[in-house]
């Protein structure tokens, strides 16, 4: 849809890539932007372009806020017209399916195409195999062979990230944990474990519709899943960066969408195998460690 | 169990999983917001490996209400006393 057809009245969703993907599905939704036109305000430091603000313009068309429950608030809540609704959401994120993941100390952005870096989401058993000596060849083969050595208590996860998700859920007015939690198993909701696939993607948006029925029941009308279906991808607007569930994972949690010979994708359009994928990502380390990354940190 | 040692083995716990340098300064006052890589997400791996080096469990529903290092370092204090008890 052309710019001049856009509503006058904006919807601001604040927050982390989840919001700006929520905002990139809903631009692309004509029956929606008829109504408001999404704004992005992303809540975290973007390694290339730093802290991200806002026009003036912006926050007086404001007709509503999605706000990402974050420990750093909306920052112009007071610049809002008091009649804005504020409608707060949780993260969909999932910890469960990539239990070794982490920060990736060897990554470093590398725009314009790896703006996170080549991979961006470290993994906790390459880095200490690293870190204890071993060789690139011993890694991959210790990674790919001795589940048993690093294995994880995924019962235990399962316990922490239920009470991590609801805890969240319980602060916001649109949960999504609920639903995380109930159909894992049955469907894939993650590329990474903070990159909701289209599916979670639409009941989360679905439900945000919903929940800000209160400024125009019309809303909730919006038939985000065809948008996203029609318009998008089938990984949709967060999967161009995939992150391989170990299958060992995938065997003890049961989870019925695993396929062995998925590829795995990067920035750059590679895609990977499993065993490509942890490869490439040790290949990587080891590349980076020549260059003087992947010290320990110091912190704050 | 003295604070100052659960403090200390908190403190060993974070420098492994947080890949923090070995003369990191952890002290009660320490929060997420300090440490790179300290997020709700891997929030529960530190849980779990405290628990592992503490040889306790935590109560789940207090594991996500935890300000800073010192609130965690009581809640081990308590579990560990009620482990001891048992």
């Amino acid at each position: 849809m052309s710019a001049a057809k856009r509503a006058a009245s904006a919807l601001v969703v604040y927050g982390n890539c989840q919001a700006e993907a929520i905002v990139t599905s809903l631009g692309a939704d004509a029956f929606f932007t008829a109504m408001l036109t999404p704004v992005y305000l992303r809540s975290f430091e973007h390694p290339v372009d730093g802290r991200a603000t806002i026009e003036g313009r912006t926050l007086e068309r404001t007709a509503l806020l999605w706000e990402q429950h974050d420990p750093i608030r909306f920052p112009y809540l007071d610049r809002l017209r008091s009649d804005v609704p504020v409608v707060t959401f949780a993260s969909a994120d999932l910890q469960l399916l990539f239990p070794f993941n982490c920060v990736n100390p060897y990554n470093a952005p590398e725009p314009p195409i790896f703006p996170f870096g080549r991979f961006a989401y470290g993994d906790r058993v390459i880095l200490r195999a690293i870190d204890r000596g071993m060789t690139r060849d011993d890694v991959l083969e210790y990674y790919l062979t001795s589940w048993d050595d690093y294995a994880i208590d995924l019962d235990r996860l399962e316990q922490l990230e239920n009470a991590r998700l609801r805890a969240r859920d319980a602060k916001c007015a649109v949960a999504i944990g609920d639903f995380v939690l109930a159909t894992f198993r049955k469907q894939r909701l993650f590329w990474t474990a903070n990159h909701p696939t289209s599916f979670l993607l639409a009941e989360l948006i679905e439900r945000l519709l919903c929940a800000s029925e209160r400024l125009n029941p019309a809303l909730a009308d919006t038939d985000i899943e065809r948008t996203l279906q029609v318009c998008f991808r089938p990984e949709g607007p967060l999967g161009v960066v995939s992150v391989p569930v170990h299958p060992r994972v995938a065997e003890i949690l049961g989870l019925e969408w695993y396929d062995p010979r998925e590829r795995y994708r990067n920035w750059d359009g590679t895609t990977y195998s499993y065993e490509e994928y942890v490869a490439a990502m040790i290949d990587h380390a080891f590349a980076m460690r020549e260059l003087g990354a992947g010290r320990p940190i110091a912190p704050r | 169990m003295t604070e100052a040692e659960v403090l200390a083995r908190v403190r060993a716990v974070m420098i492994e999983t947080f890949r923090l340098t070995d003369d990191a300064v952890v002290t009660r006052a320490t929060t997420s917001l300090d440490v790179d890589g300290w997020d709700s997400l891997s929030h529960a791996l530190l849980i779990m490996n405290v628990e592992e080096a503490f040889g306790t469990e935590l109560p789940l529903e207090r594991t996500y209400e935890l300000a800073d290092v010192g609130e965690l370092v009581d809640l081990l204090r308590d579990a560990v006393a009620r482990t001891d008890v048992r």
